[in-house]
């Protein structure tokens, strides 16, 4: 079963939304509301699957309440009348949208393809301990100026500081966000990121080599060729994460 | 390399004279021809019309022949020993001048062709930006994301409440014929364009429901004013967009309508804040609207919009009742 909550401030374009999923047996809707600052309390407390998000709102965009979430961002479907120009923000297309009057064979493969990818994930996360950190197969929501992204973790390469943002290194992109460096070391899974300096964090899925430095430090090359110096003291630890 | 084309044409060999005056004839006719060039440019003949232009070309080139006789004879007698003498009647100063005569002719036909070439360019790209000003300008007039909003109003509603539904379509077929129809009229009754403005109203109170409150006081005698078709409604859909679309909890909309001794006020006040330095595709439409105003009306008719008391913006705008006198005398 799927959770999913419907944000839009319309009354009546949530209600149209509900009777379309009503005939959706994997689709259970927990939650509505017409307020994105409700939506995000509502997001936390309910922990959904997905959301359907309307884009024009009062107060605050879908997008910027997005931007707004804190830990793992649910599944979004989208749910706009004409916003050609914010559509054109996303820069991936990992993303599914609607356009309203909702046609019912739209809907049906967007929730087609996103149970797919719930599924995967529950799969991969089984058997794991979860201590609410975020996890590779966890997707984020990223924005940069009027520019977007949706981006599961494990295609982020590299964290990079720069001063009281964040450089995030995935794909061609290298968005900047406001970010500390601290605050991701805290929300991202020690598993799987490793934080190489004061002003890096690396992905250890995706170090190719690890080469001796000066000062008994080490240089990490990641699989696209960036080289990132790590520090004495975090040497150390990599070099016992690494080891048999 | 001409010596050469000469003996194979003719057989015979020229003689170090002839060659040489035939190498400062091209050499002088290019330095003439260049300099000739740029005084055309300097004097601006270049946008002078055929007319003017033939007696000044006819000129310039009886002095330049004389010119370039000059010289020619000078560095002839010069370099070759020529024992030229200067007179007017030698017939080299009518091939000087035939030769001034067609460069001018050839210069002038390339140059004008190369202006219409460069001008038809220019028609057709200012043809393809009016085209699709006027595109833009027709969407923007339809306002799809008001009518897919309508749209998907109307489909809850079929099931909620029908009756309701019924209404909305004709009340969204009336605005989507007025704003087709838009084009046709300079001017139409303030009357007329209140009966779109409240059909719109009735479609965005369906949307945001207790979210927008509206109200009308229209003063009698109000009605028969003269407008702009859309002019109101562009404005209304500016106070929903900007003010009523972006309060989580809504607004109200007041129209009223008052009547001075010469002229008609149409106040409109509505929730939001206005920020006169917010660089937006409204205040452009506002320009358009004023646009609009000053074409019908000149400078009897204006706009006007600022905030007002309560953390509401007051939009007016002033109509001179002479367009009603014209009316009337129209009829009689």
């Amino acid at each position: 079963m799927i959770r999913a909550i419907v944000i839009d401030d319309e009354r009546l374009a949530r209600q149209e939304l509900k009777n379309l999923l009503q005939s959706f047996d994997n689709i259970q809707i927990v939650a509505e509301s017409g307020k994105p600052e409700e939506a995000l309390d509502l997001i936390e407390k309910e922990n959904p699957d997905l959301i359907f998000l309307d884009i024009q709102m009062p107060g605050m965009t879908g997008f910027e309440m997005l931007d707004e979430l804190e830990g793992t961002a649910p599944e979004v479907i989208f749910v706009t009348a004409y916003d050609e120009y914010a559509l054109k923000a996303f820069e991936v297309n990992a993303l599914d949208y609607l356009m309203k009057p909702v046609e019912e064979s739209r809907l049906q493969e967007a929730i087609e393809k996103i149970a797919k990818r719930i599924a995967k994930k529950k799969v991969e996360s089984e058997g794991q301990e979860n201590d609410g950190k975020l996890e590779l197969h966890d997707q984020v929501f990223l924005k940069d100026g009027e520019k977007c992204w949706f981006v599961e973790l494990e295609k982020i390469r590299l964290f990079e500081s720069e001063g009281n943002y964040v450089r995030v290194y995935f794909d061609e992109s290298r968005p900047l966000i406001l970010k500390s460096l601290n605050a991701l070391t805290d929300r991202l899974s020690e598993k799987y990121f490793f934080r190489a300096s004061r002003k890096h964090i690396v992905n250890l899925r995706w170090i190719e080599k690890v080469e001796t430095w000066f000062n008994g430090g080490l240089l990490v090359i990641l699989k696209d060729g960036t080289k990132v110096e790590v520090s004495r003291r975090q040497s150390v630890k990599l070099k016992e994460m690494m080891a048999l | 390399m001409i010596s050469t084309a000469v003996f194979i044409l003719t057989g015979t060999k020229l003689s170090f004279d002839v060659l040489g005056g035939i190498y400062l004839v091209f050499a002088l006719g290019l330095v003439v021809s260049h300099l000739y060039r740029a005084i055309i440019i300097k004097l601006g003949w270049l946008e002078k019309d055929i007319a003017s232009l033939i007696p000044r070309v006819a000129v310039a080139c009886i002095i330049l022949a004389i010119v370039f006789h000059g010289i020619y004879i000078f560095i002839g007698n010069l370099a070759f020993g020529w024992k030229l003498a200067y007179t007017w009647t030698d017939a080299n100063l009518v091939t000087w001048g035939m030769l001034f005569f067609i460069w001018s002719l050839i210069y002038f036909t390339y140059i004008f062709f190369q202006r219409f070439r460069k001008e038809e360019i220019k028609n057709l790209q200012l043809e393809s930006a009016k085209n699709e000003y006027e595109l833009r300008r027709l969407r923007d007039q339809m306002n799809p994301h008001f009518i897919f909003n309508a749209m998907n109003t109307i489909r809850a509603l079929i099931d909620e409440n029908p009756t309701k539904a019924k209404n909305a379509v004709t009340q969204l077929s009336n605005v989507l014929r007025s704003s087709l129809q838009a084009g046709d009229q300079d001017l139409i009754p303030l009357s007329k364009e209140i009966e779109i403005v409240k059909d719109y109203l009735e479609i965005e109170k369906a949307r945001y429901e207790e979210r927008l409150e509206i109200s009308w006081q229209v003063q009698e005698g109000t009605e028969k004013v003269k407008i702009p078709p859309l002019l109101l409604q562009t404005i209304i859909e500016n106070c929903i967009k900007h003010g009523i679309a972006k309060l989580p909890d809504g607004g109200s909309i007041c129209i009223q309508t008052v009547t001075h001794d010469d002229a008609v006020d149409i106040n409109i006040f509505n929730t939001g804040v206005y920020d006169p330095n917010a660089k937006s595709d409204s205040s452009l439409g506002l320009e358009n609207t004023k646009n609009r105003l000053n074409l019908s009306f000149g400078k009897e008719a204006w706009l006007t919009i600022g905030n007002h008391e309560n953390k509401s913006v007051l939009t007016t705008i002033h109509l001179p009742l002479t367009s009603i006198k014209n009316d009337k005398s129209n009829s009689n």
